[in-house]
């Protein structure tokens, strides 16, 4: 086996989080591109095409490897084929139920391609990327580097940290966390079964009307300098709207946010997560009205850019890759008593993803399936795409049952185009 | 004493790159932030800088698309709120 590269303390991190989900009988720390191809496209062509493919085969021999008391590494091993399964005659209840499943891992690989006919003679393909492997940035490029446009590395150049400045990151943010993590916050994961369902997925695109109707919005209540703050407070609010009609009165809400660490004005590199998170608390009385939620954001976030949390927390989950994965969770479980955060939230940006062909097939539409980190068991995503505003939400139903989630997305949508 | 734009644009520039920037790339202040991906969390970082290292604060309401859209704009913005 050939060292590849270190794994990030985000990397590692994810790991952690996988082992969390596989827990729940849930597949694991995966995210998944799915594009649904032309009627007209070729799928056992395609499936050669990519066998063949370069940046598949790399993936495919890619694993990590745990050899404590060293930090975990990233090793190529001996040449393992692609993983590309293709599926016929399949119903939509079996292709979701077959996708979903889909569990990519260190024994199998860490990528999968399903390429599925179904009975209604729609095609589609699914590739499924683990998250200790790929960082959203990287997804991207890796669906573009199959597409053979992606001339960037493989890996990001490593930049330690010196031992006393990740002695003192790990004692600050161990200190910060301990003293916000609590059991008292608001969680919509109920009961503690031992196994929950598939995750689902549910979307709202929103018209360009309406989303510049949303900025607008987002600027009145206070969000300045893009409209992130904004967002999050409407699905904080609607979070706990949904709390508050299962007669449970939260005194707050917590949660994070990925913020990346790459550099910027490159694609940068394929392989390996550079991100680290900002944290957020919101009161029942903050979450009154959007602009006091906002507001409170606001402030924190100015408090966390000045002391650099992003930056400390990323050294802390560098430090973390020396602990085992089992010694790490407990250490995380006691943080926040298992519940670990109210929901999560991630804005993806503009999307990259417009292809119009995908190795020489036809791409009809595009759909993207992020994670969903049980707890919380509920995790929004958001992406622009043509000035549009196209929000994800991933969950599982014994966070939010489907009947509340058709109310959930009432709920927010009217909290996003009113701010009230 | 007053700063010159062109004095808080090179320092901006300086911090921008030895921060946030991949070593190959070159910064032009005229050029969008959007297309060296530079998003709203760094220009949030950015508005902060000016604030900590010229006592220039930016006032809430001038924190608009126009005045955030590239560097050279946000140091116009900042020259105009120097007191």
């Amino acid at each position: 086996m050939t060292k590849l590269a270190n794994l990030s303390g985000s990397d590692y991190f994810h790991l952690l989080i996988d082992r969390k989900i596989k827990r729940f009988g849930l597949a694991g720390n995966i995210s998944r591109v799915h594009l649904q191809l032309d009627s007209s496209a070729d799928l056992p062509a395609l499936k050669r095409t990519l066998r063949a493919n370069p940046t598949l085969k790399k993936a495919a021999n890619i694993q990590y490897r745990l050899s404590w008391p060293f930090v975990p590494k990233w090793v190529k091993t001996e040449s393992r084929e692609s993983r590309i399964v293709l599926s016929e005659r399949l119903t939509t209840k079996d292709f979701k139920t077959q996708i979903h499943n889909r569990k990519v891992d260190n024994e199998k690989g860490l990528v999968c391609v399903d390429l599925c006919t179904l009975q209604n003679g729609t095609k589609h393909v699914v590739v499924s990327m683990h998250h200790a492997l790929f960082d959203h940035q990287g997804m991207m490029n890796f669906i573009h580097a199959l597409n053979g446009n992606f001339d960037g590395s493989d890996f990001a150049r490593s930049e330690s940290t010196g031992f006393w400045k990740s002695f003192m990151n790990f004692g600050a943010m161990t200190i910060y966390m301990l003293n916000r993590g609590s059991s008292n916050l608001g969680s919509l994961l109920r009961g503690k079964q031992s196994k929950y369902g598939l995750p689902r997925y549910d979307s709202i695109r929103l018209s360009a009307e309406d989303s510049k109707a949303i900025e607008k919005n987002a600027w009145n209540a206070g969000s300045r300098i893009g409209t992130s703050a904004y967002l999050i407070s409407c699905v904080a609010r609607s979070v706990n709207n949904t709390l508050k009609k299962r007669g449970e009165n939260a005194p707050y809400l917590w949660f994070s946010t990925p913020h990346k660490q790459r550099k910027l004005g490159t694609k940068g590199h394929l392989f390996s997560n550079q991100l680290s998170f900002l944290f957020f608390k919101l009161t029942r009385t903050e979450l009154n009205s959007t602009t006091t939620s906002v507001e409170s954001m606001n402030k924190q976030l100015r408090v966390q850019i000045k002391e650099q949390i992003t930056e400390k927390y990323a050294g802390l989950m560098d430090a973390l890759r020396y602990v085992p994965l089992f010694l790490y969770e407990q250490m995380v479980n006691l943080s926040a008593k298992g519940k670990l955060a109210s929901f999560g939230f991630s804005d993806l940006g503009t999307d990259q993803l417009q292809l119009e062909l995908f190795c020489g097939q036809k791409v009809k539409s595009i759909f993207r399936y992020p994670p969903v980190p049980t707890p919380p068991g509920f995790n929004v995503a958001v992406l622009r795409s043509n000035e549009q505003f196209e929000f994800v939400f991933g969950y599982v139903d014994e966070a939010i049952s489907e009947s509340e989630m058709q109310q959930f997305k009432i709920e927010f949508k009217d909290h996003l185009l009113n701010n009230d | 004493m007053a700063v010159t734009k062109e004095h808080l644009i090179e320092r901006i520039s300086d911090y921008l790159t030895k921060r946030f920037l991949a070593s190959e790339v070159v910064f032009n202040p005229k050029i969008a932030f959007a297309d060296f991906g530079i998003d709203s969390m760094t220009v949030v970082e950015l508005v902060m800088y000016i604030e900590e290292e010229f006592s220039i604060v930016i006032p809430a309401d001038q924190l608009t698309g126009d005045n955030l859209a590239s560097l050279e704009a946000l140091a116009n913005c900042a020259i105009q709120n120097q007191a």
